[in-house]
């Protein structure tokens, strides 16, 4: 076998498979979209090594060989993913309104493709995918998928593409690169202390500074972005972001996340300060139930993760800035405690809403009925079991309501009768 | 006594403002075009779950208590979008939803019936057709095409309608405030102590 026959063979595959996919029901033109875009490129690539392999040319040959496997790589966990955005346990009716949110706000109109993932930290691939530019790929954990409470977390990953598509992160790279260089040349002393085989005359040991620096700036940058996803899905979904994020992470995971996001104190507490300054009501941090956090790292890294972290606390009230001028700019409408309010005593009826204005209220209003429910609960020992099978029962018919409300606020949109935002 | 126009349309807009003696329709109709109109009825729309019985491993379909918890390898769930289509065959049968979530207060109940357009056409909706009192949700659709053509559904348009009458007389029927589905479901088969009996004394 030669490498062109075994190249073809795997192109031969790849578009076989994503011919089979395309087969399949599509709840929502996106993922099919998307499937269609990489059965392109693969094609493209075919039509490259028939021409390196007719010219007889063995470099060219070997070099789209070598990325055939590259993309094929690349691809097949999008495959993956593209797969489960269609199963039937997503509840495909949130997509639309949040598709309404993100052209109001990312450029280019990319189309979003929420799937249901077998990772239980939501994630994104936001059109970092060099092949999927004009796509948002977001993953919720297939065991919460169907959960409209949860949507606040889909509002924190859409949030990363807004980072990129709109230039976000470029800016504030090099706000934090200049402040963390700052810190490090008005903290010299301290860094010395923790690297004390410094020397800004060896030419090894010279270099320590500005790799601490780096490494400064990288988790300063991180840990804005995410400091920058959480503040945009707070503006959007209000307090209920934060019942989800608490649902999803707390107590934690026993150990502290990585040095790249910051800590969950840090997160609560940048919300609980914005909320505060509106004049909005979030959840006490002791009601999240989150542990306690160990510090982390050793006290070098811990020395050039509080460089970080100073530098981002400084950088927070501008990003916060600048979500609210995007909201602004998209018309995107956030979320009032009064429409929620309304909302939840029309679900404590058991109806949902028939004039939602956005996603915000609709979610918030959800969370509202779930304490509630959750206060029912009993003490006492003997009824908590029946209690407890009934609150459960009660959340999914919640989920329901909350579900055909948001599809009332799409089909009131398209049909002329609601907010467009 | 069935509902009026003018009645119907008080009840729906006290029911969808959260008054528990209203009736709620979710999403309203155009009550002023209903008001207009003077149907005794309202026209509903058909949702976007569809759930059809598949072949399966399965060697039939039990009608018994016991078979509840085997639904889904009987059925499979599709998702088709607003103003998209589902096509029914002759022949064929499938389950689906009303777009509208409705609730019923212990005073009224409900009856379904088929659009004779669609009707003329060979699509036959709904054989099951009353809705209780204190009824919440999306109602069931059972949709069979009698006819000899392919027909699209599609996600959104009039499928049915709905006639509201009073319910006199001393009411037991209570109301559960959070219940209801708003996907097609086979619906759980309920214990028959009768059948039950009948079927232990098999000789």
């Amino acid at each position: 076998m030669t490498l062109y026959h075994n190249s073809k063979q795997k192109l031969r595959n790849v578009d076989r498979t994503i011919g089979a996919l395309l087969d399949g029901d599509f709840p929502l033109s996106s993922g099919k979209k998307a499937l269609e875009k990489l059965r392109g490129l693969f094609a493209g690539l075919g039509k490259k090594l028939d021409r390196a392999y007719a010219l007889k040319d063995a470099a060219s040959e070997k070099q789209i060989a070598s990325l055939i496997n590259v993309k094929v790589y690349e691809t097949l966990p999008i495959l993956g993913f593209i797969l489960r955005s269609t199963n039937v346990r997503n509840a495909f009716e949130v997509l639309d309104p949040l598709q309404v949110v993100a052209d109001s706000i990312l450029q280019g109109r990319p189309q979003l493709l929420l799937s249901s993932e077998w990772d239980y930290v939501p994630f994104a691939y936001p059109q970092s995918l060099e092949d999927l530019r004009s796509f948002v790929l977001i993953g919720l954990p297939a065991t919460e998928a169907a959960s409209a409470l949860l949507l606040p977390l889909a509002g924190h990953e859409l949030g990363h593409a807004v980072w990129r598509n709109r230039g976000i992160g470029g800016g504030a790279h090099a706000t934090l690169q200049f402040r963390c260089e700052n810190s490090y040349k008005s903290q010299m002393e301290e860094f010395k202390k923790y690297f004390p085989e410094y020397d800004p005359d060896d030419l090894v040991y010279k270099e320590l500074l500005p790799e601490a620096i780096g490494l400064s700036v990288e988790y300063a940058v991180f840990q804005a972005e995410e400091l920058f996803c959480d503040m945009f899905s707070y503006a959007i979904f209000g307090a209920s972001y934060l019942h989800a994020f608490a649902y999803i992470l707390a107590p934690g995971f026993g150990r502290m996340p990585g040095s790249r996001y910051p800590s969950h104190k840090t997160r609560i507490s940048v919300l609980a300060s914005i909320a505060s300054k509106e004049g909005a009501k979030l959840p006490a941090i002791g009601s999240l139930s989150f542990s306690d956090e160990t510090p982390r790292g050793n006290p070098r890294e811990r020395f050039v993760l509080r460089v970080a972290e100073e530098n981002v606390q400084e950088v927070i009230g501008g990003l916060w800035d600048r979500v609210l001028a995007l909201l602004n700019e998209g018309k995107v409408l956030r979320p009032s405690e009064k429409m929620s309010e309304k909302h939840s005593e029309q679900f404590k009826l058991g109806i949902p809403a028939h004039e939602p204005r956005c996603l915000g209220d609709i979610v918030n209003a959800g969370w509202t009925c779930y304490s509630r429910m959750q206060s029912y609960v009993s003490e006492d020992e003997n009824e908590r079991d029946k209690e407890q099978d009934n609150l459960y029962e009660n959340v999914d018919a919640l989920n329901e309501i909350l579900l055909k409300t948001i599809e009332v606020l799409e089909f009131n949109n398209r049909t002329g009768n609601g907010p467009q935002r | 006594m069935v509902h009026s126009a003018k009645k119907l349309c008080e009840q729906i807009r006290l029911g969808n403002d959260g008054d528990q003696n209203g009736i709620a329709v979710v999403p309203s109709p155009n009550l002023s075009t209903l008001e207009q109109g003077g149907e005794a009825s309202v026209n509903l729309r058909l949702g976007r779950w569809f759930l059809t019985l598949r072949q399966s491993s399965e060697t039939h379909l039990e009608l018994l208590p016991s078979a509840n918890a085997r639904e889904n390898r009987f059925s499979k769930k599709f998702f088709v979008p607003f103003g998209e289509e589902f096509v029914l065959h002759p022949g064929r049968f499938v389950l689906a939803s009303t777009l509208e979530w409705i609730r019923l207060p212990t005073k009224c109940a409900a009856f379904v019936v088929g659009k004779s357009t669609l009707g003329r056409r060979g699509i036959v909706i709904e054989t099951a057709a009353g809705v209780h009192p204190g009824f919440s949700g999306c109602l069931t659709l059972e949709i069979a095409n009698v006819g000899e053509v392919p027909v699209k559904l599609i996600s959104g348009m009039l499928i049915c309608q709905l006639f509201f009458h009073s319910v006199e007389g001393t009411l037991s029927a209570t109301q559960t405030a959070l219940a209801g589905q708003r996907k097609p479901r086979l619906g759980q088969i309920r214990d028959d102590l009768v059948l039950s009996q009948l079927i232990k004394s098999k000789r």
